[in-house]
């Protein structure tokens, strides 16, 4: 369980997935061109024909830009308002796209499917929903305990306190970096959720995102490194990018369409290293589930036996409700019927204790 | 006999008045209103205890019968002052007894020992709020005749409030005092400003939006504060002695100036610097030490600009405050020889905002010190005047389009965010600029009196050319420096030097730009309608020739290239009701540009030409003379446009969309 060819596994496996991260890439750039098409047809409209227009090629200009908008300000900002109503529905339909999205890691070596695609996004959406909601609710928590707590220590919640704005600064400092730490940990531990639901086709999100995270608590280097790995990538993408836009610039017809492509690229290659996060939870988990890792005495000693229990009678009073959709395949159906990975290690899909 | 007697006595008095003249002109200033105040602070009641002695000499040829002061700590008494009352936003109001402030005149007697105390009536000339108590009358019981002086001791209490538009205490130990003493009004003698037909005292109330209107004098201030406080104030440091009681009394002699202010803070740390004559302090907390060359670079730069470009500093001193955060109430405000920017944390080297507001604070000692206008009637005079010289040093010193902000390729002009702020309003007409600062009851006041008299000074130096200007500023600060000049006196001035630079190029005289841009509310917006060039035609028809009709066709010219001649059109539209000369740019596909003029009076314009060549592109005011314009994208068309500029920033409107839309799944 070397985790960087775990990393490397999600990012092979996203490529072979690579219909579907087009199709997604496309699903967002369309979305956003029905704000970047109307905007350029207000700005043809206004100043398509104006030589102040050649002002904004060279570089930005302030009296240009804000002539602009004072007087077609309310049609760009309609415009750009549209990003208001489309941004939550977008989550929404990303969410809804994410059981797909895992469901075709999951089906990996077989070959992507856009029907597969279709019906586990379908299957899984309330579900992952659920996990949305709970993930909202753990960043939120997360978030005002963190800033809560620097504003509580530095303040006392009471911004008249404020004698010195350096310690605001040095709060945030400290403050910043813990909640990335912790919220990308959360983040991670939605991953593994998601492909534990998936996997296992379990239904009780809360319990999922428990056991996710004493798997991803247990191997927690591991995990978080591999996540790590993605966020660099990102990290490394935008300054890659920032490079290039600094040396290219925007000033010619050529460096435009340029940037353009670069642009282009950027946002794919965005979405490449959330997809590859999600290959590379998929990875581990099927890793550890495999129990390619030895596990020790003590760590099969320390396995609640009592969980098991819970556990089976809570799935039998519970029973996963059947799947709505008619049109699964060969696939689905046998995904469907799969049997449960009850834990992360000391089990095998075969139920044959290692 | 009696008839020499007059004479001699006549004569007498012109020595008298002779001998008068020089004594003040010895001085910088008419030395009007002197005070002697001795403060003593408690730090624990936030009190200042006080006595002053007021000289004042009556300038004017009226017998003065009645005093009227300024007690502008009763604005923050309870809010039925009428600066409470005005809605004006300055934060939450003070939840406990600590938060207000106010100011009691104990008792005031003349030299005569008379107590005047229960003459003390409060007056409130600009409204009908019987409650503000801004403004006091003390009728005197003896008129001040033409030409004496007077002494009157005033004891008083002025409680400091929790900062309020700038002045008070903040956290436990800042205090920045201003407004802070019955400082007397100016008495205006009959045809002074615009007291045209009998004198009579200038003495407003306190509002939220303008404060300074006050005679020349000399202070003598005593500051009692604790031992470990370091103090700063107008004017020179003359002495310092510790007292007995653990405190110690710093004394500060201000000269020529129309206010004075102080500050004292434990935590100040003073860095001291030299421009020319001046002595230059920057009292600072030690964590924006660090920002100390920002403020005495772009002070020093001030100094210089001004020095070139308006005339002198005459005062040795120049002490400028770096708030602390806590004590940010008391950012960006002038008074004389000493000025607060704002607190000294940077977020970005590309955010200039202490460079802006040092260099605005600084100009104020041209335009409201030196040039004491008054700020309540005409703020134009004030904020306008030093919006526009901040413009031009910003811009001079930190470049044209960056002075302000230049971060990661955004960036931002000083001179061009002043334009925007007036074009940029959603009711340019809101008032003219000429209008009174508490005449604002519904907005508008900083748009126009900051931005929209930035923007038209900059259109009359575009118009005038920059050296123009410079001999109008310099020619009205020498002629009016110390003085009280009114709108009406800068228009004379400008009057005056245009003619004599440019004779009658802009008529008789620059009244018609004055009406327009300080007395009216007009709105300048020119557009470049279109452009059009058509073969020139034969004409056709049926014509009488030698008796009988011919039918003359049309003839297709298109096998005759060379030969053709276009029948090219510009058309210019005058969508906004400010009318300014204008001049047109038109380019021919031969490389031709064409320069044209026009009065811009009329409401639709056209040229016409009839050349072998096309037009390219026209461009009305191509050099942005009218700087008032509140559209210049629509000042010119082109028949070939450049789309590369659309698709770089539609590429990046898509770039931006598609980063918004990803990161919303960033953590799920
Ligand atoms: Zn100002």
């Amino acid at each position: 369980m070397n985790p960087i060819s775990i990393f490397f596994k999600g990012i092979w496996d996203t490529f072979r997935l690579f219909r579907m991260w087009l199709m997604l890439f496309l699903l967002i750039f369309v979305l956003a061109a029905t704000v970047a098409i109307p905007f350029a047809n207000v700005m043809q409209q206004t100043i398509g024909n104006s030589l102040e227009l050649n002002k904004l090629l060279p570089e930005y200009d302030h009296t240009v830009w804000s002539d602009f908008t004072n007087v077609s300000g309310g049609e760009v900002y309609s415009i750009f308002g549209q990003n208001l109503w489309m941004a939550p529905l977008f989550l929404l339909l990303y969410i809804f796209l994410s059981g797909g999205m895992v469901k075709s890691f999951d089906a990996i070596p077989e070959s992507f499917s856009f029907q597969r695609f279709w019906s586990a996004s379908t299957y899984y959406f309330w579900r992952f929903f659920r996990l949305f909601a709970w993930l909202l609710l753990f960043q939120g928590v997360l978030a005002a305990v963190i800033y809560g707590g620097a504003y509580w220590a530095t303040l006392d919640f009471d911004l008249s306190n404020l004698r010195d704005e350096t310690i605001l600064f040095n709060a945030a400092k400290i403050a910043i970096p813990v909640h990335l730490f912790l919220a990308t940990i959360i983040a991670m531990i939605g991953d593994y959720t998601k492909v534990r639901m998936v996997k296992n086709d379990t239904y009780f999100v809360l319990r999922e995102f428990l056991r996710s995270t004493g798997m991803c608590f247990r191997y927690f280097f591991r995990t978080y490194f591999v996540y790590l790995l993605d966020i660099a990538l990102l990290v490394g993408l935008y300054f890659l990018y920032l490079f290039l836009a600094e040396n290219i610039g925007m000033a010619s017809t050529m460096a435009i369409l340029t940037m353009i492509g670069i642009q282009t690229l950027t946002m794919f290659f965005r979405l490449g290293t959330r997809l590859f996060a999600l290959g590379s939870a998929n990875a581990m988990y099927d890793k550890v589930a495999q129990a390619s890792l030895p596990v020790s005495e003590e760590e099969q000693a320390s396995l609640p036996v009592s969980e098991e229990i819970v556990e089976t009678t809570s799935i039998a009073s519970e029973p996963e409700p059947e799947p709505e959709e008619e049109d699964f395949d060969e696939e689905d159906q046998d995904f469907n019927e799969r049997e449960h990975i009850t834990d992360w290690s000391p089990y095998s899909r075969d139920g044959e204790k290692l | 006999m009696k008839h020499t007697l007059i004479s001699t006595l006549a004569f007498l008095y012109g020595i008298l008045v002779f001998a008068q003249t020089p004594a003040w002109e010895t001085n910088l200033s008419p030395r009007i209103a002197n005070y002697d105040i001795s403060v003593k602070l408690d730090t624990a009641k936030k009190t200042l205890t006080c006595k002053e002695r007021l000289n004042w000499r009556n300038d004017s040829p009226d017998f003065i019968t009645e005093l009227q002061f300024h007690l502008y700590l009763n604005a923050f008494k309870n809010t039925n002052s009428t600066f409470l009352r005005s809605g004006a936003r300055f934060g939450r109001l003070p939840d406990d007894e600590m938060g207000w402030g106010w100011v009691d005149i104990v008792k005031i007697i003349d030299e005569k020992g008379n107590d005047l105390t229960d003459r003390i009536e409060f007056i409130h000339p600009d409204d009908d709020n019987e409650d503000d108590q801004t403004v006091v009358r003390v009728a005197l019981k003896e008129p001040i005749k033409p030409g004496a002086s007077a002494n009157f001791d005033i004891d008083f209490v002025s409680k400091l409030p929790r900062i309020i538009a700038r002045t008070g205490f903040a956290g436990d130990h800042y205090y920045f005092v201003v407004q802070w003493f019955p400082k007397i009004g100016v008495y205006e003698e009959a045809g002074e400003r615009y007291s045209v037909d009998e004198g009579k005292w200038n003495c407003h109330q306190f509002h939220s939006n303008t404060e300074f209107y006050a005679d020349f004098g000399v202070y003598n201030v005593d500051l009692t504060v604790p031992k470990g406080f370091v103090v700063g104030a107008s004017g020179v440091l003359q002495n310092e002695k510790d007292n007995e009681d653990g405190t110690k009394t710093v004394s500060y002699r201000a000269e020529d100036v129309i206010d004075f202010a102080w500050t004292a803070n434990p935590d100040f740390k003073v860095i001291e610097d030299k421009w020319n004559q001046v002595d230059i302090k920057l009292m600072i907390e030690a964590e924006h030490e660090h920002n100390a060359d920002k403020y005495i670079s772009s002070l020093k730069n001030s100094m210089e600009y001004l020095a070139k470009h308006v005339g002198d500093y005459p005062y040795s001193t120049l002490t400028m405050i770096a708030p602390p955060i806590y004590g940010i109430g008391s950012s960006g405000m002038e008074y004389p020889t000493l000025i607060t920017t704002v607190p000294g944390f940077t977020i970005h080297e590309g955010i200039r905002q202490i460079e802006t507001v040092t260099v605005h604070e600084f100009v104020h000692q041209y335009f409201m010190q030196m040039v004491a206008s008054n700020e309540q009637e005409e703020a134009w005079l004030d904020e306008g005047f030093t919006t526009y010289f901040e413009n031009r040093i910003m811009d001079h010193y930190y470049g044209e389009k960056t002075s302000t902000t230049d971060v990661g390729g955004y960036h931002t002009g000083d001179k061009e965010d002043s334009r925007l702020r007036y074009t940029g309003m959603k009711n340019p007409r809101i008032a003219p600029c000429a209008t009174p600062g508490w005449e604002f009851k519904f907005g508008g006041y900083g748009d126009i009196a900051y931005g929209k008299t930035g923007a038209w000074l900059e259109m009359l130096a575009r118009m005038v050319g920059t050296t123009t200007m410079d001999n109008i500023m310099k020619t009205y600060f020498e002629r009016w420096k110390f003085r009280h000049p009114c709108g009406t006196d800068f228009i004379d001035v400008v009057n005056e030097v245009v003619a004599k630079e440019h004779g009658d190029k802009f008529g008789d005289d620059m009244n018609w730009f004055f009406d327009q841009v300080l007395y009216g509310t007009q709105v300048c917006d020119y557009k470049l309608a279109s452009i059009s060039n058509r073969t020139q035609k034969e004409p056709v028809g049926v014509f009488d020739k030698d008796g009988d009709k011919e039918w003359a066709e049309e003839v297709d010219q298109a096998s005759e290239e060379e030969d053709k001649i276009y029948e090219s059109r510009v058309t210019i539209q005058r969508l906004g009701d400010m009318t300014m000369p204008q001049e047109i740019l038109v380019k021919f596909d031969n490389g031709e540009e064409v320069r044209e003029f026009w009065n811009g009076r009329s409401r639709n314009y056209e040229l016409r030409y009839e050349r072998p060549e096309k037009i390219v592109w026209a461009h009305i005011d191509p050099e942005q003379k009218i700087y008032m314009d509140i559209n210049f994208n629509n000042n010119s068309i082109t028949r070939e446009p450049d789309k590369a500029p659309i698709h770089k920033w539609a590429s990046k409107v898509l770039f931006w969309v598609q980063n918004v839309l990803q990161s919303m799944f960033f953590f799920f």
